[in-house]
This record gives C-alpha cells, structure tokens and sequence, in this order.
C-alpha cells in the first residue's frame, strides 16, 4: 500500500496520513486519484510538488507500490 | 483509505536546522567568530504583531522536517563554496512561534563584509522560497490562515523557478 503524506494547508482537504490500496504509475495518475477524494484541492494540487524518500520527484518518476510520498504545497517559511 | 495515526512532530538531534525550541541566537552567534573572519552578518526572522490589518496572536510553523533539514544543509554548502564563508549557519523553528520570538535565524560570516552580506540573503531568500516549512498565522480575533504562500509560479509559469530578492 502507498504511503501519502499531506502538509499545511493540504491538511485542510486531505488526512495527514494515509493509505491507498491503489497502485498509481506515476504523478499524474497519483494526481487524479486525489481529487476523486477530494475534487476541491484541484489548484492546490496543480501547485503541489511531489516528494519520495525526501527527494523530489518528476512527472516521470515510476511510483513503487510501497512508497511513502510526501505532497509539497508551496511554502511559506521564514 | 486507510487512515494512519498522526504523530507530534518529533524532531531529533540529527536534524540540526531545525527546532522546536526556542533558536537560542546569542549561542549560534558565539559559534559563528571564526579568525579569517572580519564580517559577521546576523538575519533574524521575527513574528509581527500585525497581519492582513489583524492583530497576530501567534505563528505555528510546520515542515517536512527530514527534507527542510537536507535542502537547507545543501544551500549552506552552496553558499560556502560560492562566497567562500568561513562559516553559515541557519536554524529555522517548527511548532508555535510568539511575536517577538525569531522564527528563523542565517549566519553568514567572511573575511570581508560583501560576501557575507550577499551569502546571508541568499541563503534565506532560498529556504523561504524553496524548503517545505509552511507558517500559519494565528489572530487575536480566533482566525487562522496559513500565510505568504510562495507564488512565483504566477511569475514564473513553473513552480520549480523562484523570483529571488538577491542577485547572483
């Protein structure tokens, strides 16, 4: 099962932490597959990095059916 | 769905950059005099009382703290090698910050003042833009908002490109 991983103002549409049983090939799959929980964090997605094993990933990183992914809205430190 | 139980934040040791305490200032400034160092340039971020026209209660910082701690490590690195500092070093704070409290502390320090000065920038110009901690305000009125987003993609088209205060 994938591990997902939500923070800040992410929390405010997705559990902190969850899992899925479905297995996404990539980003975009991944992607679609939350807004069918959630069809109201669509921009914020759409400006969401995408982290595996706190490295980021691109659009054509092949997702492992147990990876932990962390999603990265944009940030506000400091 | 399975829902997971979430955790507090635990931070440890091996994540010098940040806390969840207090920055304690004076202490990382001692670390920073060094012999072939005539330039020490402090940034501290502090909380203001007002945001958004409302009076700020508090701040509460989040990361993602194993990755906020590896990047800002990398951009220290960076800055060494690019200005050649005799030391950096930056500690950002998680957890609830109070006005007046320093939320992220930069120290730079070089033989002469102008590298120091630009190193400094660059480094907290990179961790605001580019690290994974988030800040939500907290007001005095019981409203939260989760502030200053970063939205450069609005310049830049990409949310991987920044547009950065200092000039390489």
């Amino acid at each position: 099962m994938m591990t997902i991983e939500t923070f800040a103002i992410l929390k405010d549409y997705f559990e902190p932490k969850f899992q899925i049983n479905e297995t996404p090939n990539n980003i975009h799959q991944l992607q679609e597959l939350l807004l069918k929980l959630n069809p109201q964090a669509a921009t914020l997605l759409s400006m969401s990095r995408f982290a595996v094993n706190d490295t980021f990933i691109d659009q054509h990183y092949q997702l492992q059916a147990n990876d932990v992914i962390s999603i990265i809205p944009p940030s506000s430190g400091g | 769905m399975t829902l997971l139980a979430s955790s507090p934040q635990a931070v440890e040791d091996k994540l010098p950059h940040i806390s969840a305490n207090t920055l304690n200032v004076p202490e990382l400034l001692g670390q920073a005099h060094h012999p072939q160092a005539g330039a020490i340039v402090l940034f501290s971020g502090e909380v203001r009382d007002s945001s958004h026209q409302k009076q700020v209660a508090y701040l509460e910082y989040e990361a993602q703290a194993s990755m906020a701690n590896k990047m800002i490590a990398q951009i220290l690195d960076e800055a060494i090698t690019k200005w050649s500092l005799s030391f950096a070093v930056a500690q950002h704070r998680i957890g609830k910050v109070a006005v007046c409290e320093s939320a992220v502390v930069v120290i730079t320090a070089s033989p002469h003042r102008k590298e120091a000065y630009a190193a400094n920038r660059f480094i907290i110009d990179k961790i605001k833009h580019e690290v994974p901690i988030w800040k939500c305000e907290y007001f005095t009125d019981g409203t939260k908002e989760w502030g200053g987003n970063c939205n450069c993609h609005t310049i830049t088209g990409n949310n991987r490109e920044h547009v950065y205060e200092f000039n390489d």
